[in-house]
């Protein structure tokens, strides 16, 4: 079973943060097709949220397939993400490790590199949202 | 409703259950040896009336005037400890916001809690005030004071009355007062001020008092006394009856008073040969004063009044606390 | 569905001393509702009004669609925790529970059972006896337990530790998931309001400031950056509630109330809620120094 977290600082909307863990856990192999989500009921009373935000994420991920209901019984994962998984990603890896290497050259210390990472990915992904 | 109320009240109930137990074996272990005093110095056949009264009078008056206060006393202390907290407790402490969110109305609340201690306190003040009247009642007899000031208020039906007002006044002033020991106080104070009022403003009005012109005689008439302004008065005696004019002047046969010269006429030698010499010039006294068949429309009347009080200040209850506060 | 709650005009008076003025909401139902301002606002008196412990001084409430506390039906349909959550200090955790089942037509006695083993109260404990975390999860119990459709809460953390205030939350959420109850609550705490509340309701010196769903507000307030004097034409639509100038530069928080700044400023910042709310209460305490509650205070640095 998944176990969520909230980061109120990260500046993404609870329930994007909810679904973007559920999408981490499927790439990573974490969820497998069947797998229960937890209910409502047991994320807010973990995290003290609204239970629209859990309900929304879950509908969001219903909407992408990834998870449906069973009147009764829960939340279900139908798909996995692995199958474009850690395979297909290996290059991408790669490519980033020889980024990071030239970064660490060019005299970046860690915190100046998650910077220029952080800002960088936020404005793509806000464009692109 | 009735089980909160019980539960809130439950400590109160058990030492107001002890004391009244106390109480009741004092008052009739005292009624059994009253009675024993009775039969042995009255009621037998060579007993001597004087010396009877004497004896009782010092074995059992200041005991029986000490109960008399502790049954007048009762309804104020039932007011201010069951009665003025029962509402302003509740809003002292804030629980007001938490009972008045249960799914009964504001109304019920209060008529459940009001009257369960209205109740409660009219069953002690009433068995005290029952066991006080039995127990004293050969006293009562024999000395015949049942309409004065202090045995009147201390006997039969007119405590209940008493009792119904302190517990009514004490939840309402606590309902206004919205602090326990204010209201405490307040209704204290209230209710020593109504029993001042009552025997010397009050009571007397109740019935029409009967007004009579009685022969002055040696018997019904209780000494002389002189005014410093000269006038003769004298204190006349009716058994059983309340008499409303204690110091009456002394009439002459055409109905004024008479000067003080015709009383020391009769002055000298004894107490007895100087009544039954102002006995025979025909003088006469103007008495007022409330007959003894009407001691129980008294009794009655008293409680009725106190009643009335109760239930105007009920009523006030009733319409502000749906209202919530202020 | 019917708003949980409406007022009109709801005017409240103590004395010469006005709690509320002139206050006109509608809060639909399904929401967990936050009610924010200083303190002295006016968010006790509403929610006292609300519950039906104090009556309005003029206009209207109507909460569930009926006066409140007019009737046994009416009051068990809402759940009111006060300030500083009351209990009578001299009975047991166990005799509350009794008390709401003997009060309460619709009460679930397991659901109470259940929830008082969950936060490890012990039945026995007399109340007085409990801590604040503890008397806040009784309180909510009491409150839940007679599965109301509204629950209204005042301030039920502002006294407690951070790991009992988390607690509280999180059993609150859990009633809301379970029973599916609208919620009315009024804290301080910014980060809290932020994590439970969808729909906002911001008071001040007895006036309402601002309310509306949460998504909608953060959507049209907007943290603009410019020049010194390039903003100083912004249309009537657009209002200014907090403004910040240097030198050379301005910081403005606008409420974009006609959707008209995406034209005009094409990269305005989003604000979050804290900041949000922050700018509406900035404004009311500089009100209460310039006298006027609608000028915003222009800090110059």
């Amino acid at each position: 079973m998944i176990d969520f977290h909230l980061d109120t600082r990260s500046g993404v909307s609870p329930y994007l943060q909810l679904v973007q863990q559920v999408q981490r856990a499927l790439r990573l192999g974490l969820l497998s097709v069947g797998d229960q989500l937890p209910t409502v009921k047991e994320v807010v009373g973990k995290l003290a949220i609204n239970p629209n935000t859990v309900l929304k994420a879950y509908r969001e991920l219903e909407h992408l397939g990834l998870v449906a209901p069973r009147p009764g019984l829960g939340t279900f994962v139908t798909r996995t993400l692995t199958d474009d998984s850690l395979v297909a990603h290996e290059p991408l890896r790669q490519e980033l490790l020889a980024w990071l290497a030239r970064a660490q050259q060019a005299g970046l210390d860690a915190d100046s590199i998650e910077a220029l990472f952080m800002t960088t990915f936020r404005k793509a992904t806000e464009v692109t949202q | 409703m009735i089980w909160l109320t019980w539960r809130q009240f439950r400590g109160q109930a058990v030492a107001a259950l002890a004391a009244l137990a106390a109480l009741a074996i004092f008052l009739v272990a005292l009624g059994l040896r009253i009675r024993n005093s009775y039969e042995a110095n009255v009621a037998c056949a060579s007993c001597s009336a004087d010396s009877a009264r004497d004896s009782m009078e010092n074995a059992y008056f200041g005991i029986l005037l000490l109960s008399g206060l502790l049954v007048v006393l009762l309804p104020a202390i039932v007011g201010a400890f069951w009665g003025a907290p029962l509402i302003a407790r509740e809003i002292e402490t804030g629980t007001h916001r938490l009972v008045w969110n249960q799914s009964v109305t504001r109304t019920r609340w209060l008529a459940v809690k009001l009257g369960f201690v209205t109740l409660a306190g009219t069953v002690v003040t009433g068995a005290l005030s029952l066991l006080l009247t039995w127990a004293a009642s050969p006293y009562d007899k024999v000395f015949d004071g049942r309409f004065e000031p202090l045995i009147f208020p201390a006997r039969n039906v007119a405590p209940i009355g008493y009792a119904v007002f302190a517990v009514v006044a004490g939840t309402t002033i606590g309902l206004i007062a919205r602090r326990t020991v204010l209201a405490m106080a307040i209704t204290l104070a209230a209710f020593v001020l109504l029993q001042i009022l009552m025997p010397t403003v009050i009571r007397p009005h109740l019935q029409p008092a009967v007004t009579e012109t009685v022969a002055f005689t040696a018997s019904g008439a209780r000494g002389l006394s002189i005014s410093p302004a000269g006038e003769v008065r004298t204190e006349i005696t009716k058994p059983g009856a309340w008499v409303l004019t204690p110091e009456a002047d002394v009439l002459d046969a055409a109905g004024r008073p008479i000067a003080r010269e015709v009383a020391d006429e009769c002055q000298g030698g004894g107490p007895g040969e100087a009544l039954a010499c102002l006995e025979a010039k025909d003088l006469t006294v103007n008495v007022s004063y409330q007959p003894a068949d009407r001691y129980w429309t008294f009794q009655w009347l008293e409680f009725a009044v106190y009643l009335l009080l109760a239930g105007l200040l009920a009523a006030f209850a009733f319409w502000r606390v749906p209202r919530g506060l202020s | 569905m019917n708003p949980v709650l409406r007022t009109e005009g709801l005017t409240k008076r103590y004395g010469s001393r006005q709690a509320l003025t002139d206050v006109t909401l509608t809060i639909p139902a399904g929401r967990v509702v936050g009610l924010v301002g200083p303190n002295g606002a006016g968010k006790s008196t509403l929610l006292n009004l609300a519950a039906g412990m104090i009556a309005p001084t003029s206009g209207t409430i109507q909460v569930l669609g009926a006066r409140p506390a007019a009737t046994a039906a009416q009051l068990a349909r809402v759940g009111f925790v006060a300030q500083d959550t009351p209990v009578y200090a001299g009975l047991s955790v166990g005799d509350h529970l009794r008390m709401g089942a003997r009060l309460n037509p619709a009460w679930d006695g397991a659901l109470a059972q259940r929830r008082v083993g969950e936060v490890g109260l012990d039945p026995a404990q007399k109340a007085g006896r409990l801590s604040g975390g503890q008397r806040a999860q009784l309180a909510l119990t009491i409150a839940a337990a007679k599965r109301p459709e509204l629950l209204i809460f005042d301030e039920p953390v502002a006294s407690l530790d951070p790991l009992s205030r988390r607690a509280f939350l999180q059993s609150l959420m859990e009633f809301v998931a379970e029973l599916e109850v609208s919620v009315v609550l009024s804290s301080h705490l910014l980060g809290d309001l932020e994590r439970v509340c969808d729909h906002l309701v911001v008071l001040t010196a007895s006036r309402v400031q601002l309310a509306g769903e949460v998504e909608e507000l953060l959507a049209a307030h907007y943290r603009l950056v410019a020049a010194r004097g390039a903003l100083d034409a912004l249309p009537p639509a657009v209002r200014v509630i907090h403004a910040e100038h240097t030198a050379r530069q301005s910081t403005l928080i606008v409420h974009d109330t006609a959707g008209a700044v995406p034209a005009l400023v094409p990269d305005a910042e989003r604000l979050d809620l804290e900041d949000m709310v922050l700018a509406y209460l900035t404004r009311a305490a500089n009100a209460s120094v310039t006298g006027n509650a609608e000028q915003p205070l222009e800090a110059h640095r």
